[in-house]
């Protein structure tokens, strides 16, 4: 089995490589061919001559031959057909005599290449009338008038057009464009389309890009779907074309005409017209064409007060789908005070023809016996008239709801003894319900209030850690050197102005020269019994005056302190502010 | 000088003076919104004046965008409610009550001694059929400053009445005068009954909603779920808000009748 296969394999290889061989044993290819497809009478016919081959085979050139007659050409160009390989790309470049229109074979041309001959196979070729004065058109101008026999045969034409109506309404599209129209290339140096900018009118789609070929000229189509809008006549032009033609060389150069082509067409002319007001009916929303509408229930006939009732209604018809909306239906009679509709206006789905729309609503009342006659309006634009269409009627049963609470007011009356009043007169009511008027806001009112949000809770923290602030700063001073000198001036002055001799002075007079003691650092603290001071320095000095004082006191004798005693207080009082102090007095 | 600045009570006053004046900086900068609010008036008195319901819906509806987007631009849920009555009122013209009864509510919270709002509300919950709820709780009637005042307004006096207790209790500390004593006391009580007012709305009041598209009373959180009651509950209905479920999508809520059960989220926007 495996010798089998492997013999099979072989096989393969050896058919593989017997077809590959000729290929790859062909080591020179001839191409011959006319250089362009745009060939007039009266022209010399130019070709090219590809020969691939490798790189050790030289090209006799003097060995071109057509149909045995001997074929000059010139070397274009030599070049390799990849980086590393052998073989080599050689064009020569050819020419023969003008030709008659029509079609023409281009014989085998036929040259050596190393030892042998090789061959180029046949093709043919189309010589076109190339008179340049055919194709002036009416609409445009061609200015191209060279005088270089390149040029003679330049076409190039470029019109505006208008394809559908150019009295459209509001709403309705028409088609508009250029066309370009040639056999040349152009060097474009200025261009106005004001027609594709359609100002005025609303652009619809992005631009319609459109080529072709009639009659040998290339045709380049630019248009635009544009749509009415605002009624009023809309001129776009003059457009204008300009830059300059030129062909391509056998070198693949361009070679440009002398005189530069320039082309102005007149301006075009779109009218909107408004709708017209005679005759409009009251449903009418702006939809344009002739509709057929056709409503179908979706829910149930039976529901109760409140519940969702759903319909479809699908239009289908001559017109423009896509931008077809649903008339109001909030205020068609049998709708207003029965229905409540949906807060979101249907936008509609096209399915081919048709465009579907569904339309929720719940019945406000029990009173409501059908889904009325809905009309349906849109404007003919062909027939220039108002097309009403109305839809019949759908039994609809609905019961009241459970629980209603008493003081609701009684049921409107039913939908059919409503008296048919003009719809003009319906449509054009405006809310019968008062109520107050709006406040007249300014920017203050968008504001919210200053210390009204939550962030005015804030003064919470910020008022406790004033406090703490002021806390901390009444510690502070209080821990700053007191000028005690002050306070033990300001009680000896209290005591000297205290009534003389009472309880009161005495006990001033030695508050003052316990604080003087404590301010000259003689003392700790002024809460000291005046018995336990020192008995010799200014301590001494206190000593002695207060519990001489205390002895006549005690001993019941009135008017002490003296005003001797006074004095000596003073006197002690002024020895202890002479005193240097050591570093306890600010 | 350089211990007062480490102190963290002056830093903290320096912080909140720079933030007062960014924000001052920044409402300079903002745009003037008089030309929008004049477009929306003109709009408004407009559509009050059409003859015909299409041009009279045309020109509600424009008016009332520029609302909307002023109250999404600004959001002034702690202002003077008078925005939000206005576009509660152009919902009203648009027929569209449940909205209308949202923004409605939402103004009366704002501006609850405004008769005018309370008027409108009637009207709009009329147009639907609805009963309002005129009861009032005893510690609503105890407390009746908490609902005669809105919060913004509560919010301010709050605020007011502290700064005026730390200035009162401030001037007691350094003078130890009896007067300023007792009338920081007297402050402090009135800040502790307003603080006590304000947790309540924050903590304890219960949210509020409007439906406003008319939704069915589900047992539970889901359409698979029986309902509550056969009938659907009426769009502009007032709902206490009791619960969200898991998901988020939908809430347990309290009818004005004592009905417990749920509703999907979409349904209902809170006051």
């Amino acid at each position: 089995m495996k010798n089998i296969v492997m013999t099979i394999a072989l096989m393969g290889v050896c058919i593989c490589l017997g077809i590959a061989t000729p290929i790859l044993a062909a080591e020179v290819d001839v191409h011959a061919d006319v250089e362009s497809r745009e060939l007039f009478e009266n022209m010399p016919v130019k070709g090219l001559i590809t020969i691939t081959h490798p790189r050790n085979i030289a090209i006799d050139d003097k060995s071109f031959k057509m149909e045995k007659a001997p074929l000059t050409v010139s070397l274009v160009k030599e070049e390799p057909m990849t980086a590393t390989g052998d073989l080599v790309m050689s064009i020569y470049s050819f020419e023969i005599g003008p030709q008659p229109k029509g079609a023409h074979s281009l014989p085998s041309v036929s040259v050596k290449a190393g030892s042998k001959e090789y061959r180029s196979i046949p093709t043919t070729y189309q010589i076109k009338d190339g008179s340049a004065s055919d194709t002036v058109p009416a609409q445009s101008s061609v200015a191209a008038t060279t005088s270089s026999s390149v040029d003679s045969s330049v076409v190039l034409r470029f019109e505006p057009f208008i394809e559908g109506p150019s009295t459209l309404y509001p709403g309705q599209q028409t088609l508009v464009g250029y066309n370009y129209i040639f056999n040349v290339n152009l060097d474009t140096t200025g261009e106005e389309t004001p027609l594709l900018e359609a100002k005025g009118l609303i652009k619809i789609g992005d631009k319609i890009v459109k080529e072709g070929e009639n009659q040998g000229l290339s045709i380049l189509q630019i248009a635009q779907i544009v749509q009415g809008d605002n009624p009023g006549e809309y001129s776009f032009g003059p457009s204008h074309l300009e830059g300059k033609a030129y062909r391509l060389n056998s070198m693949g150069q361009r070679v440009y005409a002398k005189q530069k082509i320039s082309i102005n067409t007149p301006s075009l002319t779109i009218k909107v017209e408004p709708f017209p007001a005679a005759d409009k009916p009251i449903s009418f929303n702006g939809a344009l064409g002739n509709f057929t509408w056709q409503v179908k229930l979706l829910t149930p006939a039976i529901v109760q007060v409140g519940d969702e009732v759903s319909l479809q209604i699908d239009a289908t018809g001559k017109g423009n789908l896509a931008s077809l909306s649903l008339p109001e239906l909030c205020c068609q009679p049998g709708i207003s005070g029965f229905f409540r509709l949906s807060d979101l206006p249907p936008v509609g789905t096209v399915e081919g023809t048709i465009k579907h729309f569904v339309v929720t609503l719940r019945p406000l009342t029990d009173a409501v016996k059908e889904i009325p006659s809905l009309e349906f309006s849109s404007f003919d634009p062909d027939e220039k008239k108002y097309v009403i269409v109305r839809s019949e009627p759908i039994p609809l049963k609905v019961k009241p709801a459970a629980n209603q609470p008493s003081n609701i007011p009684k049921p409107t009356p039913a939908q059919s003894e409503i008296p048919q009043r003009d719809w003009k007169d319906q449509w054009n009511q405006t809310s019968l319900i008062a109520i107050e008027g709006n406040y007249p806001l300014s920017s203050t009112d968008l504001q919210d209030f200053f210390l009204g949000t939550w962030w005015s809770l804030l003064v919470l923290p910020i008022g406790i850690g004033a406090f703490i602030f002021q806390i901390n700063l009444k510690r502070q001073l209080e821990k700053m050197p007191k000028r005690v000198a002050e306070q033990g001036n300001v009680l000896l002055q209290s005591a000297l102005n205290a009534s003389p001799g009472s309880a009161e002075q005495y006990r001033l007079l030695q508050k003052a020269l316990l604080v003087k003691l404590v301010e000259r650092q003689e003392l700790g603290s002024a809460d000291i019994a005046v018995e336990l001071l020192a008995t010799s320095g200014m301590q001494g000095k206190v000593r002695s005056l207060l519990l001489a004082i205390e002895e006549k006191r005690f001993s019941g004798q009135v008017g002490y302190p003296n005003a001797q005693q006074l004095k000596e207080a003073q006197e002690i009082v002024a020895e202890l502010d002479a005193l240097d102090t050591k570093g306890g007095e600010l | 000088m350089k211990s007062y600045l480490r102190d963290p009570f002056v830093i903290v006053c320096l912080l909140a003076v720079f933030v007062c004046f960014i924000n001052i900086i920044k409402n300079l900068m903002e745009e003037n919104p008089a030309k929008q609010l004049q477009i929306a008036q003109e709009q408004y008195i407009a559509g009050e004046q059409a003859t015909t319901a299409m041009e009279r819906k045309k020109l509600f509806n424009e008016a009332l965008q520029i609302f909307l987007q002023l109250d999404e631009k600004y959001q002034p849920q702690f202002g003077n409610g008078k925005l939000y009555f206005d576009i509660a009122n152009s919902f009203f013209q648009l027929e569209e009550f449940p909205l209308a009864i949202l923004y409605y509510e939402r103004t009366v919270a704002l501006r609850p001694r405004d008769d005018k709002v309370g008027r409108n509300l009637a009207i709009a919950q009329q147009q639907l059929k609805l009963v309002p709820d005129n009861t009032v709780s005893p510690f609503q009637q105890l407390f009746f400053f908490h609902n005669y005042l809105s919060l913004p307004e509560r919010l301010q006096l709050f605020s007011c009445l502290a700064i005026i207790a730390v200035g009162l209790g401030s001037g007691f500390f350094w003078t130890k005068n009896l007067w300023l004593y007792r009338s920081a006391l007297g402050m402090g009580v009135l800040c502790g009954l307003l603080l006590l007012s304000l947790g309540y709305t924050h903590y304890i009041s219960p949210e509020r909603g409007i439906l406003i598209q008319a939704s069915s009373l589900y047992r539970d959180s889901g359409e698979q779920y029986a309902k509550v009651r056969e009938e659907p509950l009426i769009a502009g209905m007032n709902l206490k808000v009791l619960d969200v479920s898991y998901s988020g999508k939908w809430l347990q809520v309290q009818t004005p009748e004592g009905l417990v059960g749920y509703v999907p989220n979409s349904s209902v926007r809170l006051i």
